[in-house]
């Protein structure tokens, strides 16, 4: 054994003494996979994603946001970097805007890496950090199908009306006619 | 004639209501007339079910990382005819339950009395590796005569990832070139705790470990294999090589939800140089010379 391989030992055993944990945050994204935006053509609407960090935490999180996918209808509206304090909330607020020629059915995947700032205390060969990975797609819908939904809704309430009319009606067709042949009988 | 059929069809109507309502049961009970004599008139009111008249709608749940509790705070409404004193207060309740995750309960309390009617506020806990997806609410209060108001709704749980990693660092041993099958010191494993609901696997992005001294030489991230807790014996076989600049998923890991204990929701991955080119004798680090520190990714 060289001389320079007992440096490399001796800094492996001082990390040891440095065993640190990376300083984790949470992500909690309002759509995933399983629950994908809709949106119809021209629309535009915010979506909102929660960072979350940990009331164990004694420190603060800085925390970097970036856009890997779906730079044509997303764009991020709260900035970049973000500090999430211990047992608090922030959130990434992203636009998304609907090209109007969109295709009813066309899907969009929208990508987003959120990574923590690595801690430099990190000793050793190799530094460890954490990325998360939050997609999810949307869906390009019809705008006059979902006013259909809104219009069979009220035409159930119309249904309602008509049939209340009609009994109303024919209560005071059984009125009237009581009445008139009272008086005939008179 | 006509006019007999008009009554015949009015009287059809009038007596389909009447029975419908229920009022022809007035004379087999308790009221009995007698034309020529005085009568004690007595009704019985019987005991009338009650109801949930109102139970609000449940927002998206953002669960809390681990190791705190979720409250998830809702109102519901119950009205008795019999008077709002009817209900009980101390058998109101709210229930989540979703196929296949732990149900969560907790007593509400009262909050307010309007009319017939009271208020009742719930707060339910949930945990931080209760699943995403559609839950489904369940509320319920009991009058004196134990007949149960019951009402149903559904909400969200919104996914959480939140993984902690120990320690932040990967040390190797002094090697020698060509030297094969190497484990971090002390058999080193980095420990990944789920504090979230997210369960699957994990990936890494690697990168070579550069020469400090002639960043020229470096150990290519390919050298190393990963692996998760199931194949940590086998790493140095059956470990999945690492490429650098890529996202690579690591054969074997699986991050699981589960409680907070130290155990549940833990993963570990073992790592394997797998073989030392021919370099020079210098330090070898991933964040020298403009390299990055790795990451583990979800």
């Amino acid at each position: 054994m060289d001389n320079t391989n007992i440096k490399i030992m001796a800094l492996g055993v001082l990390a040891l003494f440095f065993i640190t944990t990376v300083t984790a945050l949470g992500v909690s994204p309002s759509y995933w996979k399983e629950n994908p935006l809709k949106m119809y053509p021209g629309q535009s609407r915010e979506v909102t994603l929660t960072l979350l960090q940990s009331s164990e935490e004694k420190s603060s999180a800085e925390v970097q946001v970036s856009l890997i996918e779906g730079s044509e209808i997303a764009k991020i509206k709260s900035g970049q970097d973000y500090t999430v304090e211990s047992g608090s909330k922030e959130e990434i607020i992203l636009e998304i805007t609907i090209p109007n020629d969109a295709g009813q059915g066309e899907t969009y995947n929208v990508k987003l890496a959120i990574s923590p700032k690595p801690d430099e205390s990190g000793q050793g060969n190799i530094q460890l950090g954490i990325i998360y990975n939050e997609e999810f797609p949307v869906i390009i819908t019809d705008k006059s199908g979902m006013s259909q939904v809104e219009a069979k809704k009220s035409s159930n309430s119309i249904v309602t009306i008509v049939i209340i009319i009609g009994i109303l009606i024919l209560l005071s067709v059984f009125v009237i006619t009581y009445v008139l042949l009272k008086r005939k009988d008179n | 004639m006509k006019e007999r059929m008009v009554w015949t069809v009015f009287l059809v109507l009038i007596v389909a209501s009447l029975i419908s309502a229920g009022l022809f049961d007035w004379f087999k009970k308790d009221v009995q007339l007698a034309p020529s004599e005085q009568t004690n008139v007595r009704i019985g009111v019987g005991n009338a079910d009650p109801s949930i008249t109102n139970l609000d709608a449940i927002s998206a749940v953002i669960l809390l990382p681990a190791p705190d509790t979720t409250a998830v705070s809702f109102t519901f409404t119950a009205r008795d005819a019999n008077g709002a004193n009817d209900l009980v207060d101390s058998t109101a309740s709210a229930s989540f339950t979703k196929t296949g995750e732990t149900t969560r309960t907790n007593p509400c309390t009262f909050v307010s009395q309007a009319g017939k009617s009271k208020t009742y506020q719930c707060n339910v806990l949930m945990s931080h590796y209760d699943i995403e997806g559609v839950w489904d609410v369940a509320v319920k209060v009991e009058d004196q005569q134990a007949v149960q108001a019951t009402s149903a709704s559904t909400f969200t749980v919104n996914p959480l990832k939140d993984i902690a990693i120990s320690p932040s660092q990967i040390d190797f041993p002094a090697v020698a070139p060509e030297q094969t099958n190497i484990a971090p010191i002390g058999g080193q494993v980095t420990s990944v705790r789920n504090r979230g609901n997210y369960q699957g696997t994990l990936s890494i992005s690697a990168s070579n470990l550069i020469g400090e001294t002639n960043p020229a030489e470096n150990i290519p991230a390919s050298s190393l294999k990963a692996s998760g807790l199931s194949q940590a014996a086998s790493v140095c076989s059956t470990g999945t090589s690492l490429v650098s600049g890529s996202v690579t998923s690591i054969a074997g890991t699986l991050v699981k939800r589960g409680p907070d204990d130290g155990s549940s929701n833990i993963e570990e991955i073992s790592y394997c140089l797998t073989l030392v080119p021919d370099l020079s004798s210098q330090f070898y680090s991933a964040t020298v010379a403009g390299g990055n520190a790795w990451t583990i990714q979800i």
